[in-house]
């Protein structure tokens, strides 16, 4: 009995949320390596371009809520979903034409697509931030649970319940049906083929008598497809896939988004750890401490992924051309290890307060080093100004990690956060059954 | 047109990359129906720059192209496969991450009827490739990575075949096989114009040779007859 109590433990507090969370994250990983693959970037507003979709099915959640139209025991939302894609598609298509066309036909480097798709994201930000703001909005309808931990608990008669959201398992449905599709597509279709054939070798596929133009613009229906269906069906999460943005560059797409759903469970079994400490810690600030956490989890992964290192041997050419490599190599390792002993040290002599501070202070150097790094692999550039960039998150950062003076979201705190471009908001984290 | 004149001809092209120097002076490179003709030359001749101005990968200055009688000098390459034209480029000819069968579907993809014919076609020319239809193209060897990039142009069943260099970088005994298939192909009606290092092989199947020397043309003949020609032998064929 305690071994089935166990595995049902595990299920329901790991297994469960992050399999529903790495659905989201693999939706968001085929958008973008999408992108990378077949026009050849790094799209960092792809987090921002599946915000605004997430907007729209929102406020048209809410307007069929209004209206007293609902999907009965399925979220509103479903209904609402095709209003989001159709909406995401006009504004990538249109980014596009407005944004990114202009260097393709300049034949620009990738680095400056990457530049221009940063400035991109501030825009896509800026509208969301002005329409809905990136407070929690609740728009959940339909039957909360597929099954509760009280339901289960009385079905089997073990201690420990399974509660698994009506939301967690759409998610997952609607991922698996995505991948599916996409690679029946790519795979089967005429269409599908001339993709790949112009990621492949685009001269040729001139050649060949494919259009490119046609060829971008059916990227960008997909990926906003993908961006579209994500997510709403949970929350507002796009600091996190803003996140995931930087860590996939290189990947190539499908296997890669399969990938992410490793990177969920051990990202949610390493952070749950810490979510009752963190709660009796700093009960208010909870949420955002988790975030703190798995952000700074995935920073770490960026620089030792398994899918990432895997894409390094099959991209090698590609990565050889633009000058960019991942590698960890001993001596780095040793120093990690070292690092990790200290604080752990300062955690048990001196106090697990100062040993976070600490923490936090190593994770923005190596930030900072991350993007120094990036600038002169891809650039040559040796940026000093990256520091400004750097300090205008961190100061940012403070403001949404400190406990707020009137609340979540708090007005006043979020304007200076607005005017710096850094999201004054917490996305909330669905670690487990609360 | 007359039956006469050429049924691919750039005549008196001069012109060069983007807005660089001229390569071309005044060259002419034409090919008659059911033959192959040939470019040759020493190295930096001009041949590939010849055959890329026959296809309209460079802006001509002075001269034109045309095709079966059309003017087609202010086409563009895409425009010019559309017409007629296949092009297999010496590099990057195929798909390599696509399979043998989808990098001849790609082929074909201008075409909205039924290819299936032509598909086995190819596969009758070049046997190896209906073996491996379902393998990567880029895990083939190199000879039979020339043979997808001429299968892949055959797709659009084209009127007139240009190959660069279709020999480069592959051994002799692999290189007499192409230019056996190249003949096959050939015999199949097409007229094959192409560039070739290895002179005297080339002029051995071609039916017109066309020996460029900084970017004009020097010699002009039959390959019998340039093959003849002593200036010919002592400057490119070692005596």
């Amino acid at each position: 009995m305690d071994f089935l109590n166990a595995i049902v433990a595990f299920l329901n507090f790991v297994i469960v949320p992050a399999t529903a969370y790495g659905a989201q994250l693999a939706l968001g990983a085929l958008g973008v390596t999408l992108i990378y693959g077949i026009l050849r970037f790094s799209n960092f507003a792809h987090g921002d371009t599946m915000a605004f979709g997430t907007m729209i099915t929102i406020l048209a959640t809410w307007g069929l809520q209004s209206l007293g139209v609902t999907a009965g025991p399925l979220p509103t939302a479903l209904i609402a979903l095709p209003l989001g894609i159709a909406a995401t598609a006009a504004l990538a298509v249109g980014t596009d034409k407005l944004v990114y066309r202009f260097y393709r036909q300049s034949k620009a480097k990738p680095v400056i697509f990457v530049i221009a798709s940063i400035g991109v994201m501030f825009v896509m930000n800026g509208i969301v931030r002005f329409v809905i703001g990136v407070g929690d909005q609740n728009f959940a309808d339909g039957a909360r649970f597929l099954i509760s931990a009280r339901d289960f608990r009385e079905m089997t008669g073990l201690d420990e319940g399974l509660a698994i959201r009506t939301t967690q398992a759409i998610t997952v449905a609607v991922a698996v049906l995505a991948v599916v599709a996409l690679f029946w597509f790519l795979n089967k279709t005429r269409t599908g083929k001339s993709m790949r054939a112009f990621s492949d070798n685009e001269d040729l596929a001139l050649l060949s008598g494919i259009n490119p133009e046609r060829v971008v613009f059916i990227t960008w229906l997909i990926v906003a497809r993908t961006a579209g269906i994500i997510d709403k069906l949970q929350t507002l999460h796009l600091f996190q896939l803003l996140m995931i943005s930087p860590a996939i560059v290189g990947e190539r797409p499908t296997p890669g988004a399969i990938l992410k759903f490793l990177i969920a469970y051990s990202e949610i079994a390493v952070t749950y750890a810490f979510r009752r400490w963190v709660r009796l810690y700093r009960p208010r600030a909870e949420p955002r401490m988790l975030q703190l956490l798995s952000t700074e989890y995935k920073f770490a992964h960026q620089l030792y992924d398994p899918s990432d290192r895997a894409s390094v041997q099959t991209h090698r050419d590609h990565e050889r051309k633009i000058g960019m490599n991942l590698t960890l190599d001993r001596k780095a390792a040793v120093l990690f290890a070292l690092v990790a002993v200290l604080y752990i040290g300062t955690g048990f002599v001196q106090s697990w307060n100062t040993a976070l501070s600490i923490l936090n202070m190593g994770l923005i150097s190596a930030i900072m080093a991350l993007g120094v790094n990036i600038q002169w692999g891809y650039a040559g550039l040796f940026n000093v100004g990256v520091m400004g960039f750097t300090a205008l998150g961190g100061l940012a950062a403070v403001l949404v990690a400190s406990d707020p003076v009137g609340g979540l979201g708090d007005q006043a705190a979020g304007d200076p956060c607005a005017l710096m471009g850094a999201p004054p908001f917490a996305p909330p984290l669905h670690f487990g059954a609360r | 047109m007359s039956e006469t004149s050429p049924f691919l001809i750039g005549e008196a092209m001069t012109g060069g990359y983007g807005k660089g120097a001229d390569i071309l002076h005044s060259c002419t490179i034409a090919v008659e129906r059911g033959e192959i003709a040939v470019i040759v030359g020493p190295n930096g001749a001009g041949k590939s720059t010849a055959m890329k101005a026959v296809f309209g990968m460079l802006s001509l200055r002075e001269g034109r192209v045309v095709l079966d009688g059309d003017d087609i000098t202010a086409l563009s390459p895409q425009d010019r496969v559309v017409r007629g034209m296949g092009f297999v480029p010496q590099t990057s000819n195929i798909f390599t991450s696509m399979t043998v069968e989808e990098n001849l579907e790609m082929g074909a993809y201008i075409r909205r009827d039924d290819f299936r014919d032509t598909m086995e076609q190819v596969y009758t020319l070049f046997p190896i490739l209906k073996d491996k239809r379902r393998q990567a193209a880029g895990e083939l060897s190199g000879g039979q990575r020339q043979q997808v990039a001429v299968g892949r142009a055959l797709m659009t069943k084209p009127k007139v075949l240009m190959l660069d260099e279709p020999t480069a970088g592959v051994s002799p005994i692999v290189m007499d096989e192409l230019f056996d298939r190249i003949i096959e192909v050939s015999r199949t009606g097409i007229p094959i114009l192409m560039v070739e290092q290895n002179a005297r092989q080339a002029l051995e199947i071609a039916d017109k040779g066309f020996v460029l020397v900084q970017g004009r043309n020097a010699h002009t003949g039959t390959g019998k007859e340039l093959l003849a020609n002593a200036d010919v032998r002592r400057s490119f064929l070692g005596g």
